[in-house]
Parts: C-alpha cells; structure tokens; sequence
C-alpha cells in the first residue's frame, strides 16, 4: 500500500497549481476523406510550444491560461491545419485533417508527427499502418498483419507456420492480443500461415514490447493491440480483393445521416475448392478452409457521446472423414462520454470465446467428439484526465469474467457411450490503475503507473493436492477438496509498478528508459514447437503460480537528414520471468484431469539488444532491423537443472525491408530475412526395444543442437491500374513471389528408424515451405 | 455499383512441407546395458534380449551383452532362469508343455546380473481378451480407401471386447504375412478397448484401434495373411510405449522436445553410477488372424 500512497504524492502536484485561470479546447480529430478518428495526431499551441495528441477514440483536450493563440494541428501524411483562436471560454472543436495529396506516392510509415519516435515517451513500441504492411512482399501475396511484425527488432517467430509470435525471448502465450479491446486467444488462420486480422478492417496496430503502460495488463511479454476502423461516415466504400488462397470484401458506409457509420469486412479461403479436381476418392470431400468477419458501427449520440459496437468471428474448417474446426468470436460494446472538457471515459463491454471441435464417427454409433473452449466477458472503465498541458492521467478498473471449458469428450464404441469431460474452470481477474503522463521542463517526460491486480480462482471447482517428489517426475495425487460455486479456491494478488523516463539529448536524439512488471494468470498448455489449435489455456490454480516478469529497457534514438528522412534507435532489454510453466518428460497435456501431476515450474530470462535504422521517405524507402538476443530458462528436472536456451531461442535475427516507387503506377518491393537456426535436442545413442530403435540422450541434456540457419528472399510488385475518365472504380495487381532462391529451411531436424530397414536411423530435415511460391491478387475499390 | 469481377489465372499451390534425410554427425554417449523383456503365456522359447547401446546412427543392430546371469521369480517363489545359449545375448526360459511363465496378477521381479552390478525390476500379469474374429472389406468402415494401383485391395478389422471389471491396458501386434508391422507410427495401443483415459470398461475395441490393424497406406491384397495379437500390458507399459511411439515419430510442425524413455528397471545399490535402459512387462497375449482370399 506504501507505493500507492507514494503515487499520490506524486500525482497531487498536478491537482495544485490549476488555480491559474485556465480554459480548455477539446475534441475530435478525424479524417476529412472517410471520418475515421486519427489516432495519434497532435495538437500543438504555437505560443507556448506545448500541446497535446489525441488518444486512440481520436480525442484530445488542451488546457492552457487565457489569450489568443495559434493551434497547429499535425498528422503525418495529412495537411497541417493552422488557426487562430481566442480563448476566453472552453472551446470544442472538432477538425478534419485531409490527406496530403502532394506526396500521395510518398510511403507513410508512422502516423503522427514526424519526430514522434523521438519526442514520445513510449519506447519499445512498434506502429505500423495499414500502408506500410501492404507494401512488404507477403505470403501467396496476402497482406498479414503478424507476419509483418515479425520483420521488426525483438519480433521472431519459432519457424514457418507456427502460431503466434515471440516478442523478446517470450512465448507465444504471453502476448496479449486485442481487436478493438477484445483478446484474441488464438491468433492464426490455417496453423500460423496467416493471422485473424482482416487487414481491410484495420486501422492500427501497435505492439508493445516493453514500456508496458498500466492500463494493460494480464500477459507478460508484450501488448499487440489492434484496431478496427470506424467506417467510412462520408460515404460507401467498397474494398475487395480476389487472391489465390482466399478473397476479401469489405464495405462501409456512414448510417444515420453522416452521425454514424459501419465496416463489415469478410474473407473465405477456397483452397478446397480449388484443389477439389485434383483429389481422389475420399478426399474429393475434404474440406479445408477458412473465413472470418469483421464488423464495426458507431453513432455519435451527441458531442458528448459515441458508441461503438464491433464484433469479430472467424472460423477454420477441417475435415475428411473427421471433423476438426476452431475459431474465435468477440464483441465489443463501447461507450466515450466526455464529462466537461478535461475528463474522457471510456466504458467497454467485452465478450471473447474461443473454441474447438475434434469429432469422429456417427453420433451415437462409434464415434468420438472433443470440446473445448475458453469464454470471458469483460468490463472496463477508463478515464482520460487532461488537467493541464503537462500533465496527462490515466486510470480505471478492468474486470473479466472467464469461463474454461477444457475439454468436453464423450466417445461411443458398440452402442456404449462413455463422457471422459473435464470439469469446467471459473476465475475472475481484475485490474485496478493510475498513471500519469508528466512533461518537467521541455526535454523531459515521465510516465509512471501503478497496476493492481487482483486473481481469484472460483468454484465450482476441485483443488487438487499433489505430494512433492523429485523434480522432473510425475507428481502423485495427495487429496483433493471440492468447492461450491462462488466459492474462493485460490486467490493471488500482485502490485505491478510502470515506469518510463525520456529525456531530449538533442534536437533530434532522445534517450529512453523503462522499467515494468507484469503479471499472467493465464497460462497455454502446450509443449509443442510450434503451439497447436488444440492447446487447452489453463488458469492459475493452487498448483499453478501466476507468472511475472521484470524488464528493464534502455533506449537511444535519432533521426536524421531533413525532415526527419532517417530514423533509428538502438534498444537493449533485460527480462527476468517467474513461475514458467514447463512439463515433465512425456508429459500428458490433453484431456488429462490430473494435468498438474505433469507440470513443472522454473524461472527464465532473456536479454538483448535491438538496432533499427529505418528510411521513412523518399521514393525508395524501408528499414534494416537487427535483434541479437538470447532467451533461456532453467527448470528442476529438465536439463540437470542447468539453464538451456528456449525452443525459440534465436541469436541473431535480420530483416531488410526495401521499397522502391518506380511512379505513380508502379512500385518494387523486397524483404530478406536471417536467424540463427532455433535449438534442437539430438539424441546420442539408440535403444534397441521390441523392433524400435529408440533415440537415447545419455547426458539427459536438453536443446545441445541447433538447426541449421534461417533464412529466404521475398519480392513483389504492386501495379495501379490507369485511372480512366468515367470509371468509378480504382484497382491494382500485386504479384508476388515468396523464397525467391528456394531455400528449403529447416522448421525442426528430427530422428527416425527408416521404414524399410528399421535398423537403420535416419536424421530428417523437415522443411514447411520448400519452394518458390509465386502468386498474384487483384484488389480493387469503389 | 455495377462491377465485372476480373477473372483470374490461378496458380494452384498448395503448401507443400517436405522431409529430406539429411547428415548429421552426432556426439556418441557412454555404453549402457539395454534389456529388452517383454515376457508372454505362449509355449515356445520366451527370451530375453541384452545389448549394449551403441551410436544413434550405428547402422547395425547393437551389439550382444553376454555373460550376464537372468532371472525372474515371481510373488509365489517360482524361479525362471533365462540363459544366453546361443552367446548372443538372447537368454531363454522354455517351458514344459502345458506349463507357461503367465500366472494372471502374479507380481514378477526380473533380475539381471551384468559385470557385477544387479539390476531389478518388476511388473504384474495382466489378462488378455479373446479375438472374436478378424475380417477383412474392400473399404474400411470410415470410408476412407479407394485403389490406386487398379488391384482390389482390402482392409482388415478385429472384433474383441475389453476385459470388464478392471482397467486394462493392451497392445496390439499386427503381423503381414508373419512380418510385424514395424513402423512405430502404426503402434497401437488401448485403455479398455478406447485410446485412454479410462472409462470405457467392457467396450467393443473402438473403430479407430480395429482398423489401425492394417496401415492405410498398406492395404491387403489376395494371399496375404494378417495375425493380430493383443498383449497384455501394464499401465506403466501402457505409458513406456506411448513414450516410444512419441520419441520415434517426433517429427512435423507439432513435435515434442525430445526426451529420453522411461525405464522400470533400476540398478539395485542406489550409488552405483552405472545406469541401465530398457523395459520388463508380462502378460497374457492372445492371437486370431485371417488369409485373404
């Protein structure tokens, strides 16, 4: 409780010292072509040379001493917009910001001010738009949103096709990913092939590797939250795109007169069709496809306040003589009120469910069918509190409800049916926050906070009691207690301090520091190298500790040439993590109730430097990033004990990204990718057992390999179509080839008796993509 | 609104993940003694298996461990003494005609003696249920199949019901033409006649364990013949084997971080550092098979 008192003490000096008479102006800063809100766009007061950025609903609040000022108002890629105003009473303008049609060829790589990488406190923190990721060189020439990411510094992946991400030697689980503030528990479509997000429907992404602010909470490693655009609220647009892997519609629209507007967004794979001619026999019905849909609406009720409703589902289908699907859904109800002119709530109400199917057989006759799902539903107050130019605060409380249904099986077998279901799982997580945004003088920012978080693992439920034994073994069942529901099984509480520091060291350089700790109380269940949809997501019980994470980062940034042409950082970090879950050998992870039995628990860390050089302008432009890094645990029982790196663990990770705007129609571009090969566990000697021949690690050691080198060229060509007088509709081809020089990576080296001859063993390179992938997609829009 | 969709020359892709054996040179560990015993009711030698480990990629099957003295007595104080007769590491116990070494849920200890360290372990007879049949179709029940080579190819199934009133734990064994099936990605293996987890007491074998009898990939054709044998195991041996199958078959995008099998068999002086690998199980097997014609 001290450090909370000591964050009042900090924060009371922004309360005193209004006493000046003071007026605010406030309001929304929005996109003159399509309404969207620009998030990010600054608001300065020339006067004073101070100001203010709106936040992610677009709205800002400024409030400085009587007089007559110049307000500027600033987006990168949009036309500045200059006026005059006298204040001498609370001011509400909302202003349009047109795009900047000059340079519309110009790629624009960050929103907001040029030199905001620079001024901003936030440090480990990547933005990218919409723009930027359509331009690099993708996958069967599909725009993604996370293989984009994966180009940046701290941003890896375990291989081709795995789920998720690694933000600075973390797991896959331990980002928390949000669409318009609803988590997404699974993030990919066709394995790790592409993600959930519809790139038509979104309008920012941002992912925070460290820095970590106190209104996020509930992961470890890293923050990606992504946001819907609102619609267009001028008038109807129409996005579509035909591909080879899947096609994209999109369309919005402004409703209720221009007070509101809608996106729906919606994408189906057909690789099952198409492939259908060419399958035989039984295969012919095979399905194997994705779609999802995306939808948003808002109505602004008064200038005091807008609701927002949005709403994901996708699904992906499998089957051929068996049924296996998995998908996402969430909704989103948000309500902004403005209460006089400093203070913006936003209240969210949000609902997530992901779930599976696996089933077999006819119902009834001999079949088999496995559930499993995680639902939650959350509430989040959150004020903005603007109460003077230099100081911005932040606080509120998220609560979510969840709900875990790890696994509902019923099988059958000659007219006997037999439920081997798991009993479901209740927890109630809470957040409670503060933090503060403080300029001191012109070239330093502060921003600190405070998280409370508070666990509670509910009934109806069994607490399961294991006798210790040595580490690395199978624990054995003690007792165990059964609670009613609403019951309290285990709760954990945590206190989570947020710190950043920025300070200018030049004009155009700034050092950055950050300290954060975050905690998970949820954890995924898997031990695979690349996660499986069928990973269960487990809560914090008696047996299972939250993890938490300590990172300190320390960053320098710079840009150069004029207006800011350049950009570049260097970033080192350091991360202690606590309570990580690990599993015993031969671990038994699915539909097993005595799951606990086979878990284990160690610590990690993971440490690092990133270097980032970017040229944000210019008819060629792009970025060099390079991350080494190191990310290790040490768990009893695993190992002898001793620390051995990650599964994901990659030394060295390089991406270069070039474009190049040949004109107006036709653009070039190009990525390259390097990373040190991940680890691999090579056995020594083989065991001769009833016919197999079993691989036999002698020293017990645990990740001593590493797979050879990773490493791929990609191009692509993007080409307008001539606009033509009298047609409405704009369009333009992308064609695209993925491993250029068909490099055949390997995803894992593993070892095998041959099938011929089971004497003899073999080690087999297992490879995901091993070939040149050339495609081309249509895009067009009206 | 009106919009012509612009057609498309599709390029039919489709991921295309392969596997390419490759060379890899590998530390080789310390030698340790391997026993292999997997012990049954049959008449007929039952043997005992001793080897030494060698180098994974040692392409020849390990070499013999002789000179070790074997045994198994079991909870009523019968004594079986395996020799190595032959010296070539298989030691053998016969029975009398009429005799057998299975005496149902008698407990078993195995002892072997091997340059002057002993090693023990032990493990319980369990029955097997009886084969009602083994048929054969041209599709299998799932409906998967379809020739590819224009000869009429056919699918085996047993049909057996698990023991009721206790939990069992089987293997099934499947012999082409008196060959063992042995890919350890085919292994199979049962909890009362279901995959696992229990409950499933006195079930019909489910679907999936009576097809796994003959591979997919391996259909039957006329003049084969197929034996399908279900061993009694323990819940131990249940485990050991799904260890086996996920070590050699830890390929692909799912894999498992290596780890090395259990082993129910222990050095008995607890400070002596010569370790030893392998696996001891009895149990009853029982046998039906069938020709296609």
């Amino acid at each position: 409780m001290r450090k909370i008192s000591l964050l009042f003490c900090f924060l009371l000096p922004v309360f005193i010292g209004i006493a000046q008479e003071k007026y605010t102006i406030s309001g929304y800063l929005k996109d003159a072509k399509n309404g969207e809100m620009l998030i990010g766009a600054t608001v300065l007061v020339k006067e004073l040379g101070t100001g203010t950025t709106a936040n992610v609903y677009g709205f800002y609040s400024v409030s400085v001493a009587k007089g007559n000022y110049t307000i500027v108002l600033n987006y990168i890629g949009y036309q500045p917009i200059t006026k005059e105003i006298i204040l001498n009473e609370n001011l509400k303008l909302d202003f349009e910001l047109s795009e900047n049609t000059q340079n519309l060829e110009e790629v624009i790589v960050s929103s907001e001010r040029s030199d905001a990488n620079i001024k901003n406190v936030e440090m480990s923190v990547i933005k990218l738009d919409i723009k930027t990721i359509q331009k690099i060189p993708a996958l069967l020439g599909e725009v993604d949103l996370v293989r984009s990411i994966q180009l940046l510094p701290g941003v890896s992946t375990v291989g081709e096709g795995a789920s998720g991400f690694n933000v600075r030697g973390g797991g896959v689980d331990q980002n928390l990913i949000l669409l318009d503030e609803a988590p997404v528990f699974n993030s990919s479509h066709l394995f790790g092939f592409f993600s959930v997000f519809n790139p038509d429907a979104v309008k920012d992404v941002k992912l925070i590797k460290g820095g970590i602010p106190a209104e996020y909470g509930g992961r470890v490693s890293s923050i990606l939250d992504v946001r819907m655009k609102d619609g267009n609220s001028k008038k109807l647009e129409v996005n579509a795109g035909i591909g080879l892997i899947f096609s994209r519609l999109s369309i919005e629209a402004p409703i209720f007169k221009g007070k509101g507007s809608f996106i729906i967004a919606g994408r189906r794979s057909y690789i099952d069709v198409l492939a259908k001619p060419f399958l035989k026999g039984d295969l012919k019905e095979a399905k194997f496809n994705f779609y999802d849909l995306t939808a948003k609406a808002n109505y602004t009720v008064n200038n005091k306040n807008k609701i927002f409703l949005s709403g994901y589902l996708g699904r992906d289908v499998f089957g051929a003589g068996f049924k296996f699907n998995w998908g996402n859904a969430t909704g989103t109800f948000r309500w902004s009120h403005v209460f006089g002119d400093k203070l913006f709530l936003n209240t969210s109400l949000i609902y997530s469910n992901y779930d599976y199917l696996l089933a077999f057989g006819e119902k009834g006759k001999d079949s088999f069918e496995w559930k499993s799902k995680i639902i939650s539903y959350s509430v989040k107050p959150e004020f903005s509190y603007f109460p003077n130019t230099k100081n911005t605060i932040k606080f509120g409380l998220q609560s979510t409800y969840y709900n875990f249904v790890p696994g509902n099986a019923i099988a059958s077998s000659g007219g006997k049916t037999n439920n081997f279901s798991l009993d479901d799982k209740y927890t109630l997580e809470s957040g409670l926050y503060i933090s503060n945004e403080q300029k001191v003088g012109a070239l330093l920012i502060f921003q600190y906070g405070l998280r409370f978080s508070a666990y509670h693992y509910l009934g109806k439920g069994t607490e399961y009691i294991y006798r210790d034994t040595i580490a690395g073994f199978r624990k054995e069942l003690a007792s165990i207690n059964a609670y009613e529901s609403g019951e309290i099984i285990k709760p954990y509480y945590n206190i989570e301090p947020r710190f950043s520091v920025k300070l200018d060291v030049a004009e155009r350089s700034s050092i950055k520091a950050s300290y954060n700790r975050t905690t998970q109380y949820l954890h995924l269940i898997s031990n695979t190298t690349a996660s499986t949809p069928l990973d269960v997501w487990t809560p914090s019980t008696n047996n299972i500790k939250p993890q938490l994470c300590d990172q300190i980062a320390l960053g320098y940034f710079q840009n150069f040439e004029k207006n800011d042409m350049y950009e570049s950082s260097v970033e080192v970090y350091y991360k202690m993590l606590q309570n990580q879950i690990d599993y015993i050998n031969n671990a038994n992870l699915l539909l097993n109730e005595y799951l606990e039995g086979d878990l284990i628990s160690g610590k990690g860390r993971a440490y690092g430097a990133e270097f980032y050089l970017r040229k944000v302008k210019g008819k060629f432009n792009g970025w060099l990033s390079y991350t080494l890094g190191r990310t290790e645990r040490q768990v009893n029982g695993i190992n002898l004990n001793k620390w051995f790196p990650n599964r994901f663990d990659k030394l060295h990770n390089v991406s270069l990204v070039a474009n190049y705007d040949l004109n107006k129609r036709l653009s070039f571009s190009g990525n390259f990718v390097f990373a040190t090969g991940t680890p691999a566990t090579f056995p020594t000697n083989r065991i001769e057992i009833q016919g197999y021949t079993i691989p036999h690690n002698t020293e017990e050691k645990r990740n001593n390999y590493r797979i050879p080198a990773y490493h791929r060229l990609d191009l692509s060509a993007t080409l307008q179509l001539k606009k033509k007088e009298g047609r409405k509709w704009e369009g333009f081809w992308v064609f695209s080839v993925y491993n250029v020089y068909n490099r055949q990576n390997a995803f894992s080296i593993f070892f095998r008796q041959n099938t011929d001859n089971p004497v003899n063993t073999e080690a087999v390179r297992y490879t995901i993509i091993g070939t040149v992938i050339p495609a081309v997609s249509f895009n067009f829009k009206f | 609104m009106k919009n012509n969709l612009v057609l498309l020359i599709l390029f039919v892709i489709f991921f295309t993940s392969c596997e390419k054996v490759i060379v890899v040179k590998l530390d080789e560990g310390a030698t340790q003694l391997a026993i292999d015993a997997f012990l049954n009711n049959k008449q007929g030698a039952q043997k005992i298996r001793l080897t030494k480990t060698s180098g994974y990629f040692n392409n020849a099957p390990s070499p013999a461990a002789t000179g070790a003295s074997v045994k198994i007595t079991d909870n009523e104080g019968r004594v079986y003494n395996f020799t190595d007769v032959n010296n070539n590491g298989d030691y053998v116990w016969t029975p009398f005609p009429g005799d057998t070494l299975v005496r149902y849920f008698n407990s078993y200890t195995l002892s072997v003696t091997y340059s002057g360290e002993e090693f023990q372990g032990s493990s319980i007879a369990y029955p097997s249920p009886f084969i009602d049949s083994v048929r054969y179709t041209t599709k299998q029940e799932s409906g998967s199949g379809g020739s590819t080579t224009g000869e009429q190819e056919y699918f085996a199934s047993f049909f057996a019901y698990d023991i009721s009133g206790i939990t069992n734990f089987y293997w099934i064994k499947t012999y082409k033409n008196g060959l063992f099936y042995s890919n350890p990605g085919n292994m199979n293996l049962s909890q009362d006649g279901a995959f696992a987890g229990g409950g499933s007491d006195g079930f019909l074998f489910i679907r999936p364990i009576r097809e796994a009898i003959t591979p997919r990939d391996k259909p039957l054709v006329i003049g084969d013949s197929i034996n399908v044998d279900i061993y009694a195991i323990t819940p131990e041996t249940f485990f050991y084997l799904n260890e086996v199958r996920q070590q050699t078959t830890n390929g692909g995008l799912f894999a498992t971080p290596p780890a090395n099998v259990s082993c129910n068999i222990k050095n008995v002086n607890p400070n002596s550092i010569t370790k030893v690998v392998g696996w001891f199980n009895i149990g009853a097997l029982s046998s039906n098979g069938i020709k296609v014609k």
